[in-house]
């Protein structure tokens, strides 16, 4: 009779730690199930505002593409519009000039020179505002196609040949490159080689000399220029690449030049992932403008925002 | 300068009228007979009965713009053969591509040029023609 008394306690005892156990272990685990609510809730809630900040950032995205579009829309449009008025200016003086509407005196007429001077930057000026908002604009509103460059080269060489043709100056190319293809935005890069190639004619002196040579140089499309110009003097050359700036020399050489062609030349060659560079002595060895263009396209595609 | 006895022709569609005169006295001087329009419009019922021997053509007109007035043109079986000249002050890239389509013989930035190259440019389309 003891021995069952005894075995019922042992067994109470067994059983009560055992229900102890149990209950306890239940409780924690509640409280565990209890923690990892929270955390869940938590993580829904940090994934929500993850999500919402997403949309923000693709909402301000948008809005900023829209504005560049609108500031790029907004300075070409009244570019276009400021070539009326200076229209009127340029042909207006130029026919007072001609002596249409009577004959002025020397001092009058030095005037008006002045101003047609004058008019004439500011179209040159309205050209150039209108490069450059399209040098700013978007990089994905660049059309990159494989083209035959040295065509370009080509083009280019004969337009502003035949517009500096009064400086007679000898220009010689040598296209080793040939007839292979450059992933490019072919107006844009127009533009640098334009660029270029004025500026050569510009700042060489009358009978000078004028070479390009194309190449091709580790996976990569090597244009270079070299002219027998007034060079461009050290102290002036770090800011070669800056806006607006210009030299005592350009100013000289290119009274109506107003510094943005190499500023823009340089981010149309940055964007097409190229690299542009010079050297130049005021000895008497003149300039030589060097850009490089990857053979492959490797065009940094809009990171895709990418939702939770 | 043309050589023949007769002048020739030459219709100015522009809506500026300061740089209408300007080209009217220009082409005027160069012995040219100066047919003027300020619209889209008026140059469409003047080439009813008018057939010039060259067209220069503004794009940025008050009614139907030039693009319009150049389709028309050509689509003219009596009036296609004629030249045109756009002449603009617009000049990105697809606008003198869309000239270049619709069949305009040229396109000319206004503010790049002095009138007397108008005149030049009319004389080798015009006058080069000539035997």
């Amino acid at each position: 009779m003891g021995l069952n008394l005894n075995l019922f306690i042992v067994l109470l005892a067994y059983s009560s730690t055992f229900i102890f156990f149990f209950i306890n272990g239940k409780r924690k685990t509640r409280k565990m199930q209890d923690i990892i609510d929270i955390k869940e809730k938590r993580l829904k809630s940090t994934s929500r505002l993850l999500i919402q900040k997403n949309f923000e950032l693709i909402d301000n995205n948008l809005r900023l593409q829209m504005l560049l579009g609108a500031k790029t829309d907004f300075v070409s449009i009244a570019s276009h519009q400021l070539r009326t008025p200076a229209t009127e200016l340029k042909w207006g003086v130029q026919y007072m000039l001609e002596g249409a509407l009577g004959e002025y005196t020397k001092e009058q007429h030095s005037y008006i020179e002045k101003i047609l001077v004058s008019v004439n930057k500011m179209i040159h000026l309205i050209n150039e505002l209108l490069f450059f908002v399209r040098s700013e604009g978007d990089i994905t509103s660049m059309k990159f196609v494989p083209y035959p460059i040295d065509t370009l080269v080509y083009e280019v060489l004969t337009q502003s040949s035949e517009h500096f043709k009064n400086k007679a100056i000898i220009t010689s190319i040598s296209s080793q490159f040939g007839q292979k293809v450059v992933p490019i935005d072919i107006e844009l890069i127009r533009i640098v080689l334009t660029n270029l190639i004025d500026n050569a004619f510009q700042y060489t002196p009358v009978g000078g000399t004028i070479r390009i040579e194309t190449k091709e140089k580790n996976d990569a499309y090597c244009f270079e220029i070299t002219d027998s110009g007034v060079g461009i003097p050290e102290n002036n050359q770090h800011e070669i690449f800056s806006k607006f700036k210009r030299s005592k020399q350009a100013m000289h050489a290119n009274p109506e030049g107003i510094g943005l062609g190499l500023y823009i030349a340089k981010n149309i060659i940055d964007k097409h992932k190229g690299n542009l560079s010079f050297h130049s002595t005021t000895e008497g060895t003149g300039t030589t403008f060097l850009f490089t263009l990857p053979l492959r396209a490797s065009v940094e595609k809009k990171e895709d925002l990418r939702l939770l | 300068m043309p050589t023949s006895k007769k002048k020739k022709k030459v219709l100015v569609i522009e809506d500026d009228v300061f740089l209408r005169d300007i080209i009217t006295r220009m082409l005027d001087s160069h012995n040219y007979h100066v047919l003027q329009a300020e619209t889209g419009e008026e140059a469409l019922t003047m080439l009813e009965k008018e057939e010039p021997d060259i067209i220069l053509l503004d794009i940025i007109l008050p009614g139907i713009d030039g693009f319009e007035v150049l389709r028309e043109i050509k689509e003219d079986n009596h009036r296609k053969h004629i030249p045109v000249i756009i002449i603009s002050n617009y000049g990105e890239k697809e606008h003198i591509e869309k000239g270049r389509a619709l069949g305009a013989e040229d396109y000319i930035i206004k503010a790049n040029i002095y009138p007397q190259e108008l005149a030049k440019r009319i004389h080798e389309i015009i006058d080069g023609s000539q035997s």
